[in-house]
């Protein structure tokens, strides 16, 4: 996994104008850590469940702060999220990115180094460490290489990140102190800190600010401001790891504070529930007053998110489960959506649904996988997302069924807004200016559109490749939860 | 009475040093300017090399004391010295009416945070601290034909000698009230006593003193003048080192002297820290000279480094030295850049950096570590360093000051990444490039490096910190 990593380092050697060079080390890396996380899904041990692959070394003694990796299920299937967006973004940059390549390469693949290492690690320095290395790099990444209005963007999501990632620590810092206290033994490892259990009035208070932290990430109505106009400014590599990856982290940060504060989460989760509504309703509605492509995905991600927060919150095994599948899921669709927006935007300098008009016509290509993406998005069967929110959906009925119902209709919401978008972009009557816009015809350009759609046809005709694994991270936090609950 | 002269070696060497380039000044011709930079870092070189040899124990009868600490803060000062005074051979062009005592005197003032580091009296401490502060004086004013210059020297010498008033008033009344001025002797009359209203203020007014040479609320208003006005090398060596030994300071008396009323200050130092995170950062945003947001953002630093002290706990001892050791090196980065920038271009102004990532890559990475390092960025030191003392905080229950710094932290973040958007993001007006000589490439290389080591891999440093800690009260 550390596989980005010495990519960085070697590209750190290379000379600026060797582009080939620069690309290939990016694609084998990518590839090699695409390689090592499919590996990783089939000699994960389901049946065990638990913890596996754990890696630890000392790093300050005095403090006992280690560097200390594992995954479970729930790690597993993030893993494999993020090296399939950063293997198609490679090489959908190649197209899209034309100057300062070497160090595009660098921090796109520092920030994917950032995200494997949240997924993993077990220790809550390193846990936050990686965190902020993977939202750091996006300020030079949208501020070099953006397109209108980034350098507002990039600094209203960092500031915005790492407040949210400030506080979060805090959170962090208190229960390691609150740890140590318990047991005498001060330390940061995830596991000893999760095998306490905690007065319950304490859970309460210190789930509020990892609560806000992560939930920030997510992003959680309503502090979701950075990420539309974050989306829209950003190059199409990086709103892929944006919507697809980078809110996954805060999901999943959700995911572990819930596992090491179970009765602080019990409290919390109607509020997240309530609030995620919100996020499905309202990020819905102002998708459907978009006119930016990229603006309507961006609040289109944050209505998705939504029905991750309900998964969440139902805190049953179906409903996590769902979760959890919906984050893979949405985080495939995305990434596709974005590559192919960004395709168009990169020849037509325009993202505007008005300027456009009849493309199928003059880029068939682009228009199928954009429907392909537009059915997966609304949730339609055949593809990982209607699996996923089926589950969700049954999860949230037997808690909230009142909020289930509420957002089922947030579907109808999705549909209207990527069917009105496809009718408007795709079909109708073709325009003349529009004459000479050429589709994805090489191997390099459709790779990415294929690989991802091929990855959501998978998920959709035969969930149970994920959701096993993902179902053996997810029972023993259901269960932990649950007991809470009684106790 | 033991003298145990042997523990002030690295002292002596320096003052020697210093000395001899006062008498050299008579007898070498004008153009060998730069030999004195060279004799200075030997000088500074050989202490260096005497520090491992030193044992621990006290000296010129209880007057000076030499433990793991001040040993620690001495390897601060030596790096710092070489640093300032390479970077003074790399700006004293820009002084018209030079004079060799440039060099000289930042020798002394190097050997005086030295004797800082190790007073174990409070008359040892205060003539030390007057033998530097007369020396930085007197450096803060050395461009005597420029009216900016002038004027930071005036304001650093007013308020200065206002704080040596409150410091020596606060020290009597304290001696007032023991009997004795001996560090380890306060601390054991004070040990178990209810506090009297005469310790009190004491505790006041030499809290209050302390607070100008680490530039923190209230004696805080020459820090933004005088990092603008003076020379870029004696700005460095305030930021620097004159820090480090306000905190050296603070460590001895506060905690060690102090130590048994803890009690008393630890609030009152909160509440200072707190309102000089706030000033420092929000003060520092609207500012469009590199140096004087330095400053500013260097009363920002002073509270952070506060907020470990008023945790008052061994963790917080380790947190400050952890953090001045950062410091130390992002500093020093952040303003050789500065010179070797200046000397091109004549400007100090954020604006004037625009683009300079093509100018010159290195100068431009320089910055961009050394800044980001202190706005406390993840991998780097400086993070590691806020790191530990958010957690000394978060350990004593400070939550409203962990909340402050960390919204700070932010705010910080802004105005650096201010720098860095024109450095990075900006076209440059003159694409010149900015060359850079050999020497200096090497040392950025080897403060970059520094700076990324103690992010990535703090274990050792770490261990070592917190074990010095552990003796501090």
């Amino acid at each position: 996994m550390l596989s980005p990593l010495a990519a960085v380092i070697l590209l750190l050697f290379v000379d600026d104008a060797r582009v080939a060079l620069v690309r290939g080390i990016a694609i084998a890396s990518t590839a090699t850590s695409l390689a090592l996380s499919l590996y990783l899904l089939f000699i994960y041990d389901k049946v065990k469940g638990g913890f596996q692959f754990i890696e630890k070394i000392e790093w300050v003694q005095s403090l006992g702060i280690s560097y200390h990796l594992g995954v479970d299920g729930i790690s597993v299937a993030m893993v494999l999220l993020t090296s399939i967006v950063i293997f198609t973004g490679v090489f959908v940059s190649w197209v899209g990115i034309k100057h300062r390549i070497r160090e595009h390469y660098m921090f796109l693949l520092l920030l994917v180094a950032g995200v494997y290492g949240v997924f993993m690690s077990l220790d809550l320095v390193f846990f936050f460490l990686f965190y902020e290395l993977a939202v750091i790099p996006m300020y030079p990444l949208i501020g070099i290489w953006g397109s209108a209005n980034r350098e507002y963007a990039t600094m209203n999501l960092t500031l915005y990140l790492s407040l949210g990632a400030m506080i979060a620590l805090l959170g962090l810092l208190s229960l390691y102190f609150t740890a140590g206290a318990k047991t005498g033994v001060y330390t940061f490892d995830m596991l000893q800190i999760a095998s306490l259990s905690y007065e319950s009035g304490y859970q309460i208070k210190v789930f509020l600010p990892l609560l806000f932290g992560f939930g920030v990430l997510v992003p959680l109505a309503p502090f979701h401001s950075w990420s539309p106009t974050g989306h829209a400014a950003a190059p199409s590599a990086v709103s892929m790891l944006h919507a697809g990856v980078l809110m996954k982290l805060g999901a999943y940060g959700i995911l572990r504070a819930m596992w090491i504060l179970p009765e602080g989460a019990q409290f919390w989760m109607p509020w997240v529930a309530g609030l995620s509504l919100i996020n499905i309703f309202y990020g819905g509605m102002v998708a459907m007053s978009r006119r930016d492509m990229k603006f309507m995905i961006g609040y289109s991600s944050s209505s998705h998110m939504g029905y991750v927060l309900l998964g969440i919150a139902t805190v049953n095994i179906i409903g996590v489960n769902g979760a959890v599948l919906l984050m893979f899921a949405h985080g495939v669709m995305t990434a596709l959506a974005f590559s192919l927006i960004g395709f168009v935007y990169d020849q037509a300098h325009t993202r505007m649904i008005y300027d456009f008009s009849g493309l199928a016509k003059k880029v068939p290509f682009v228009a199928v996988a954009f429907a392909i993406m537009g059915f997966a998005s609304s949730g339609l069967p055949g593809l990982a997302n209607f699996v996923a929110e089926l589950m969700v959906f049954i999860g949230a009925f037997k808690e909230y069924p009142v909020h289930a119902i509420i957002a089922v209709f947030g579907i109808i919401v999705t549909a209207t807004y990527m069917l009105r978008c496809m009718r408007d972009v795709f079909f109708r009557e073709p325009m003349e200016k529009w004459d000479d816009l050429r589709d994805a015809s090489t191997f390099v350009e459709r790779l990415p559109f294929v690989f991802l759609i091929a990855v959501l046809l998978i998920v959709g005709f035969y969930p149970s490749v994920l959701v096993d694994v993902i179902n053996s991270g997810v029972v023993p936090l259901v269960n932990k939860l649950n007991a809470a609950q009684v106790g | 009475m033991e003298m145990n002269l042997f523990r002030l070696i690295p002292e002596f060497i320096m003052l020697g040093t210093a000395f001899l380039l006062l008498i050299l000044e008579l007898f070498l011709p004008k153009g060998s300017r730069k030999a004195f930079g060279v004799i200075g870092i030997l000088g500074t070189v050989s202490a260096a090399i005497s520090l491992p040899y030193q044992d621990y124990g006290l000296a010129l009868a209880g007057l000076f004391v030499q433990d793991q600490m001040s040993i620690y803060f001495k390897w601060l000062f030596v790096i710092s010295s070489v640093f300032v005074l390479y970077i003074v051979m790399l700006y004293e062009d820009k002084i018209n009416n030079w004079r060799g005592e440039f060099y000289s005197i930042i020798v002394f003032a190097i050997s005086g945070m030295m004797m800082l580091a190790s007073t174990n009296d409070f008359v040892s401490f205060y003539v030390s601290l007057e033998f530097v502060a007369i020396c930085l004086y007197v450096l803060a004013a050395f461009l005597s034909d420029s009216r900016v210059t002038s004027e930071a020297g005036l304001k650093y010498l007013i308020t200065g000698a206002l704080a040596s008033g409150f410091l020596i008033y606060g020290i009597s009344f304290i001696y007032g009230a023991t009997g004795v001025t001996g560090f380890a002797e306060v601390a054991k009359a004070l040990q178990g006593v209810e506090p009297t209203g005469f310790v009190l203020i004491g505790i006041v007014l030499v809290v209050i003193g302390l607070t100008f040479k680490i530039s923190s609320i209230p004696f805080h208003v020459w820090s933004p003048d005088v990092y603008q006005g003076a020379p870029t090398p004696v700005t460095a060596l305030l930021a620097a080192a004159s820090k480090a030994a306000g905190f050296v300071v603070i460590l001895r008396i506060l905690f060690g002297a102090l130590g048994p009323m803890k009690g008393e200050w630890m609030a009152f130092v909160a509440v200072i820290s707190g309102i000089t995170l706030l000033f420092g950062n929000l003060a520092a945003m609207p500012q469009k000279d590199l140096k004087r947001l330095i400053g500013y953002a260097g009363i920002g630093s002073a509270g952070y480094l506060l907020m470990a002290v008023a945790a008052a706990s061994e963790l917080g001892a380790g947190a400050i030295m952890f953090y001045l050791l950062t410091y130390v090196f992002g500093i020093i980065g952040t303003f050789t850049a500065i010179v070797v920038f200046h000397n091109s271009e004549g400007s100090d102004l954020v604006e004037s950096y625009a683009g300079l990532y093509k100018r010159s890559p290195l100068l431009a990475f320089s910055l961009f570590i050394g800044l980001l390092s202190i706005a406390g960025f993840p991998p780097l030191g400086g993070f590691i360093a806020k790191f530990y003392i958010f957690m000394a905080a978060i350990k004593e229950g400070l939550w409203v000051l962990a909340v402050i710094g960390a919204l700070m932290a932010i705010v910080a973040m802004y105005y650096f990444l201010l720098v860095i958007k024109s450095m990075y993001l900006r076209q440059p007006t003159n694409p010149a490039p900015i060359p850079v000589d050999m020497t200096t490439t090497g040392l950025l290389y080897f403060v970059n490096a520094a700076t990324i080591l103690l992010g990535v891999y703090p274990g050792p440093v770490t261990d070592l910190v917190m074990n010095i800690a552990q003796g501090v009260f």
